[in-house]
């Protein structure tokens, strides 16, 4: 098991914060950049998932895909449902868009 | 049950100074009373967005819960508004985002649940439930859930 401080460095988010903390990232993660330096999460996945708005936007967006966003919301969606489903839509065709690269290109397919 | 946070439905909200909440009570030494509320800041900030709070809960208390709506964004357009404009003060704003989001409540002693139809703002808590809730729980509550509430509309959590 993992002490507090090994957590901290883990980006744990259920730790107060630590400066120099770098939390896991799969290969061909893309992250903001700022100031011409591309940053990694702020917070490890095996908290962020697990997150009751996560976890809700993860079964929004299989309702959307279907067109029955509405149906799942119990009437209009709430603008940042939106946001939040456009936003993991992204991510995951970022995502799949990496998996289809060859790793020559960078990305993550065998060549 | 806690209802935890959601982008669609309502919520269960618990204020920092409920007598429920483990709150860490001040000793002689500041550099451990910092230490130690700082702590507690981030044991509450995780429950909130958990939805958990029995890290921060004293065992066998039942805490008064806010029941909170996630506020539209056109609500929040209007309270920016109306701030920079002078028509309300920075915590008039606050409590009109309280009555906003408030969708009900629990355990909240004198506090009788009215709402009204604004013309501005719609449907809204009556403005003599800020007043019972000043009354039996103090001012800094509303400010404090009204802040929050404005806070979560403005944008997604970035620890998502």
């Amino acid at each position: 098991m993992n002490t507090s401080t090994e957590r901290q460095y883990l980006g744990c988010g259920y730790e107060p914060a630590l400066a120099g903390a770098r939390p896991w990232q799969h290969s061909g993660y893309v992250g903001p950049v700022v100031d011409g330096k591309e940053l990694g999460p702020t917070t490890c996945v095996g908290f962020t998932t697990k997150l009751p708005e996560v976890i809700e936007t993860s079964r929004m967006r299989a309702s959307w895909k279907v067109g029955s966003l509405r149906d799942a919301c119990g009437g209009e969606p709430h603008e940042q449902v939106l946001d939040a489903v456009l936003l993991l839509d992204h991510e995951t065709g970022q995502l799949e868009a990496w998996t289809m690269t060859p790793q020559s290109k960078g990305g993550g397919r065998a060549d | 049950m806690l209802r935890p946070p959601s982008l669609q439905k309502p919520y269960d909200f618990i204020s920092a100074a409920d007598d429920a909440l483990a709150v860490p009570v001040d000793g002689a030494d500041e550099k451990a009373n910092a230490a130690a509320r700082a702590d507690f800041a981030h044991r509450l900030d995780v429950a909130r967005r958990t939805g958990d709070y029995s890290a921060v809960m004293l065992e066998g208390k039942q805490p008064a819960k806010f029941v909170l709506r996630p506020l539209p964004g056109s609500i929040v357009r209007k309270l920016f508004d109306d701030a920079a404009a002078g028509r309300v003060g920075n915590l008039e704003m606050a409590a009109l985002a309280f009555r906003a989001a408030l969708d009900g409540a629990t355990a909240l002693d004198g506090v009788t649940m009215r709402f009204v139809e604004d013309d501005r703002y719609g449907r809204i808590a009556a403005a003599s439930v800020v007043d019972a809730i000043d009354s039996g729980c103090g001012a800094s509550v509303i400010n404090e859930v009204g802040l929050y509430a404005i806070q979560r509309a403005q944008q997604i959590d970035p620890k998502m």
